[in-house]
């Protein structure tokens, strides 16, 4: 049969983005052993509800680790602390009975805070919006298999691909820095032949948003790509870092 | 989009992250590779006085190339302490505010982490040191040490004799740098002060090789950052032993005057 | 109700050549003075507001997710169908209709799916053009899987996250245009009522959802993809936010709402673990390639599957379906799954669920092999459940995954509202009773790149369309009407909690409107479903305000309308006497247990009419005529 557990849980709580926020405690009582941990948080909501309480605002929606909208820092690590694994895939039989857990929002300027543990990433939207696409309309007519395109470098534009723009990278940085993820999506474009004709352009401007949104600057601590759900490498940023300076350097 | 969007060159170099990045890990390689020349050119201590005092008076023979790289060095240095300056600021104001709860990280470490605070501790170290035995200004009677060539025997002699120096012409006299160095390190404090910020020093590039090797883009995948991270780890070991070996051996009595 | 389907004469193969040449256009200079409201993200949505904003049109899109590239197409794993036969295994666009037909158990229109098919082929050229990494073979050309319900492999894919990557090219396309200002987007933001003036959709009402303001915009069309409504059983693959309101809303203001006792269910889900579970995790369908499924032969067996003997086994679908076995249709399989399990059969806590047994590969293909095809499936099954797939068999059990049933559209994608089209899952689509695995993604994007942008024009080009703005009176009712509403729910403070009357109408859902169904089961959900929903406005805690962001108050609304939703489900289920597909009715089956349609009788389109509150929806029949398509029984043994 399952285990139950009681838990004591400090979570941020803050009204709305201009009211200041603050932890607070809340013991929980049987807590199952196979709940996911977004299930743990609606059982506490639950109990909140009918004790008259304001619940936990926090985002989520496919709960199967995939839409990137699970955003929270437990204790100490964003999603948690199993690798590779967003909040809402990490189950409570990792933790055990009397485990006190810390749960607070992403923080970063550019992701400000809505309400309790709920960030607006509106600024991973305008990074992608500056550049991070290949300009076709709809209606191409060339045939899909007209330029192959060898393995080794699909693979490489997946595994950058694969990025849920979850925003845990900039939770991890100590400097809130964007760089994992529009690295990320430069290293997909670039590894591709379709990415070519705006390589150039793409880098610049998509860095430039980045800055203009206000996230810190990466100083290799590595952290983001140890933090990513979906284990994207380091690598992205040091793409980015070449891509940014041959851009320097070259002409479209 | 359009071509007018498209910001221009040096002013998106200058004003990006990136840039300052680059900036940062540029005047590094250029820092770093001077720790090392400048390592190995004081390991002529263990061969003696004459080797350590001609070596000087061949770099102070070459005015064209000891101002040259000293200028190059001067700019890179400013350079490297404005990046870091602005690069901190822009972190700082990433997250105005922190977390409540201490992080938990994963893989990084205190060097990388408290960069700024070893860099201005080096920085002190480097006014410090120049002030000491290029200027002279602190150790006065240290610095104030020279040879004469005995023209008989072709020999360099120490002489203290500061009016008879004053009237020699310049090529029969030179700087005695052994002594100087000798009796700097002899004095147990200063030598724990070149100590301690060497210490520093070596936290500092632990992480600034690796890390200028990163932001250069140097490596490709998990295997070549792991190699990036040892090479660096090993450069500022060589930097920093060498270095260290120096007033340790002083206080050994292992190079004496 | 009008359900003239408006499908092109002549021969089917140049129905949509035909009907492109003969609409309308609306000229390149004019595009810029239309206003396009398109609510939703997903595949549909996001591609067709980049595609009319590249046209020129404006466009306003709203997606109530946080960023427009969370909408649910995300989760799409295994592939998308297209008719390339790049693999030169015989594939053809007439054989892809072919399949979809009769894999909907022939419950679908004819035009439509062949239009799919043609332009199945035109996707995947757009998509690669988008920079989607779609898996490729050693000599750099794409890479093919076959997949349930057809003899040829013409699904492509990326790894298992096809429609994340699907997604994430329309998304960038969507992005693109909101960089230049062609789209207008507005995230976290839902829509609560459809504004119809003179007949005709111009508008929508949303809730900010950071806010809480509610306000009405107008324009010259309004799209909906707004996807499906699988979360009627509270417990479905679909996500969380997932809803009907949009549908239902748009329902209430006149759009006929087609089959919606159409739904899918999954075969192979992570069971439920508990009275806390909120949603239900999908395992790819291609681990029935090499897993085997069996139950004890005896009831409460409570031994370890490990200690059950091989003789006391029963591997139900090797002994039921020989020739297929344990790769029969999603339908088949569910039922035979529900069926194990109701004898009192099923495994694990629960009871229900069975085995999913990878030993036997194991110990024929070694760790590795299993571990080659399968590795990310067994660790996500791993971190969900705690147990080890290579030691101990997989449990699961089938789940509510997809909603063939929506808002009825007709070969324009029109629903039966001028101005308001529906694309996607949220329209009664193109697939019958039962989709067929990775047509979803191909339809949503056919809807979204392909369609849309021709038939749209047509419809703006003969409309005469007064101007108006959102002081119109009637965008001013609607407003009232939705911000009524919210101003109840929240004061009703009541003792129980949303997701509770959720989880109550989901289980009447689940025992009555699931795997099988019976005109007495439907009769009792129909009393149940009404008294819940009575309760409901009298006794549900909505916690918060209007005015700041309430997750609470947005599932209380969605829940709201589920509840009247559900009933028209079990209304449908009741009418179609027959079973067809996804749709079971224990009365229609054969002596093997096969479903037994009814051609004579049910070959049409059920679309449901509103006719107010407290008053019977009215049933309109578009009838479905097969020329090209023998009506044939579907045979799996």
């Amino acid at each position: 049969m399952s285990k139950t557990m009681t838990l004591t849980l400090q979570i941020w709580r803050q009204r709305s983005a201009d009211t200041p926020g603050s932890m607070q405690t809340y013991k929980l009582e049987g807590v199952n052993e196979h709940m996911s941990f977004l299930e743990m948080l609606d059982v506490l909501n639950a109990k909140l509800t009918k004790d008259g309480q304001d619940p936990v605002a926090f985002d989520h929606d496919c709960r199967e680790g995939i839409c990137g909208s699970c955003s929270m820092v437990i204790d100490g690590r964003p999603h948690g602390p199993r690798k590779g694994t967003t909040a809402c895939q990490l189950h409570m039989r990792t933790y055990k009975d009397g485990d006190t857990i810390t749960i607070e929002p992403w923080r970063a300027k550019a992701f400000p805070v809505i309400k309790d543990l709920v960030v607006d990433r509106g600024s991973f939207d305008r990074i992608v919006a500056s550049g991070g696409f290949v300009s076709v309309n709809t209606g191409v007519t060339v045939d899909a298999n007209a330029t192959p395109i060898g393995k080794k470098n699909a693979d490489e534009a997946m595994d950058y691909a694969a990025c849920i723009g979850c925003g845990a990278c900039v939770a991890a940085c100590p400097n809130a820095s964007a760089m994992l993820f529009t690295g990320a999506k430069v290293g997909h474009l670039v590894k591709l032949p379709q990415g070519q004709v705006e390589r150039r352009g793409r880098v610049l401007r998509m860095v430039e948003q980045m800055d203009r949104e206000g996230f810190g600057a990466c100083t290799n601590h590595r952290e983001c790509s140890e933090a990513c759900p979906k284990e994207i490498s380091f690598d992205a940023i040091e793409l980015l870092n070449r891509e940014y300076m041959r851009a320097q350097v070259t002409n479209d | 989009m359009t071509d007018a969007k498209r910001p221009g060159r040096l002013s998106t170099l200058a004003r990006s992250s990136i840039g300052a990045k680059i900036v940062m890990a540029t005047t590094g390689v250029i820092l770093v590779g001077f720790l090392v020349v400048h390592m190995l050119g004081n390991l002529q201590i263990y061969l003696g006085p004459d080797t350590m005092n001609h070596y000087a008076q061949t770099l102070k023979g070459t005015p064209a190339l000891l101002w040259g790289v000293r200028a190059v060095l001067l700019v890179s240095l400013v350079l490297h302490v404005l990046a870091a300056v602005r690069l901190k600021g822009l972190n700082n104001a990433a997250r105005p505010q922190a977390y409540a709860v201490p992080r938990r990280y994963r893989v990084t470490s205190s060097a990388a982490r408290f960069m700024l605070l070893s860099g201005l501790v080096v920085l002190a170290f480097i006014v410090y040191h120049l002030l000491h035995f290029t200027v002279g200004a602190t150790n006065p009677a240290d610095f104030n040490l020279h040879e004469v060539l005995d023209v008989a025997t072709q020999t360099w002699v120490r002489n203290d004799n500061e009016q008879l120096i004053a009237k020699l012409p310049p090529e029969l006299v030179r700087h005695d740098v052994y002594s100087m160095f000798v009796r700097g390190f002899q004095n147990p404090l200063i030598a724990g002060t070149y100590i301690v910020a060497q210490l520093l020093l070596a936290m500092h590039l632990s992480h600034a090789v690796a890390s200028m090797l990163h932001t250069l883009g140097l490596s490709k995948g998990t295997a070549e950052r792991e190699r990036n991270i040892n090479i660096g780890r090993a450069v500022a070991a060589v930097i920093v032993l060498g270095n260290l070996s120096f007033p340790i051996a002083v206080q050994a009595g292992l190079v004496h005057l | 109700m009008d359900l003239n389907a408006k499908i092109p004469d002549g021969p089917i193969e140049g129905k949509w050549d035909r009907h492109r040449f003969e609409m309308k256009l609306v000229n390149p200079a004019n595009k810029r003075k239309y206003n396009i409201l398109v609510v939703g993200t997903g595949l549909a949505g996001a591609s067709a507001a980049a595609s009319l904003a590249e046209l020129g049109y404006n466009v306003d899109c709203f997606c109530f997710q946080d960023s427009p590239r969370r909408a649910h197409s995300i989760a799409a794993q295994g592939g998308i169908n297209a008719a390339k036969n790049y693999q030169n295994d015989g594939d053809s666009i007439y054989r892809l209709f072919y399949d979809t037909v009769k894999g909907g158990d022939f419950r679908a229109r004819e035009a439509n799916v062949y239009r799919l098919a043609q332009i199945s082929v035109n996707i995947i050229d757009q998509c690669v053009a988008q920079g989607v990494p779609f898996a490729r073979e050693y000599g750099g050309l794409l890479s093919n899987r076959s997949f349930g319900g057809a003899q040829v492999s013409r699904t492509f894919y990326a790894r298992g996250q096809t429609g994340q990557q699907l997604l994430l090219g329309a998304y960038q396309a969507l992005e693109r245009q909101i960089g230049l200002g062609k789209v207008k987007m507005y995230a976290r933001h839902e829509m609560l009522d459809l504004v119809v003036i003179d007949g005709v959709a111009r508008g929508i009402i949303t809730r900010n959802l950071v806010t809480g303001e509610t306000r009405g915009w107008v324009g010259d069309a309004v799209v909906l993809a707004t996807g499906g409504y699988g979360n009627v059983f509270y417990l479905s693959t679909n996500a969380k936010g997932s809803n009907v309101t949009a549908s239902y809303r748009a329902h209430k203001r006149g759009a006929g709402f087609a089959n919606p006792c159409f739904t899918q269910i999954h075969p192979t889900c992570i069971p439920v673990s508990g009275d806390y579970q909120s949603k239900l995790t999908l395992m790819s369908e291609s681990l029935r390639n090499d897993g085997r499924v069996w139950v004890p032969k005896q009831k409460g067996d409570v031994r370890r599957p490990e200690q059950i003997p091989e003789d006391e086994r029963d591997y139900y679908l090797e002994r039921r379906y020989p020739s297929f076995g344990n790769l029969v249709p999603r339908d088949v399989a569910s039922r035979a799954a529900k069926a194990v399990c109701d004898e009192g059969r099923g495994v694990g806590p629960s009871k229900m669920a069975v085995f999913l047994d990878f030993g036997d590969a194991v110990r024929r293909l070694g760790q590795n092999v299993v571990a080659d095809r399968y590795g990310n499936l067994f660790e996500m099954y791993e971190r969900i459940t705690g147990e080890d797939p290579y030691k101990t068999p997989m449990r699961i059990f089938p789940a509510v995954h997809y909603t063939m049933g929506g808002l009825w559209v007709d070969y324009n994608l029109m629903s039966t509202i001028p101005g308001l089209h529906v694309l996607g899952e949220a329209n009664f689509s193109d697939h019958g009773a039962n989709r067929l695995g990775a047509s979803a993604l191909m339809q949503g994007l056919a809807d979204g790149y392909f369609i849309i942008p021709y038939t749209i024009g047509n419809y703006l080009a003969q409309a005469k369309l007064p101007k108006i703005t959102v002081d119109h009176p009637e965008v001013q009712r609607s407003l009232a009407g939705v911000r009524a509403q919210t101003s109840r729910l929240l004061g009703i403070k009541g003792r129980t909690t949303v997701d509770e009357f959720h989880r109550e109408l989901g289980l009447v859902m689940w025992d009555y409107c699931g795997m099988g169904r019976t005109a007495e089961g439907l009769k009792v959900a129909l009393q149940k479903i009404p008294e819940i929903r009575a309760r409901f406005w009298s006794d549900v805690a909505v916690p918060g305000a209007n005015e700041e962001l309430n997750p609470w108050l947005e599932k209380a609304g969605r829940v709201a309308d589920f509840l009247e939703f559900g009933e028209l489900m079990c209304l449908d289920a009741l009418e179609r006497n027959e079973s067809c597909g996804g749709h079971f009715r224990e009365e229609f089956q054969t002596p093997d247990g096969e479903a037994l349609r009814d051609d004579a009788n049910y070959s049409y389109a059920a679309v449901w009419e509103y006719t107010g509150e407290g008053s019977a929806p009215r049933l309109n029949k578009e009838p479905l005529e097969f020329k090209n398509v023998k009506l044939a029984t579907r045979s799996y043994a």
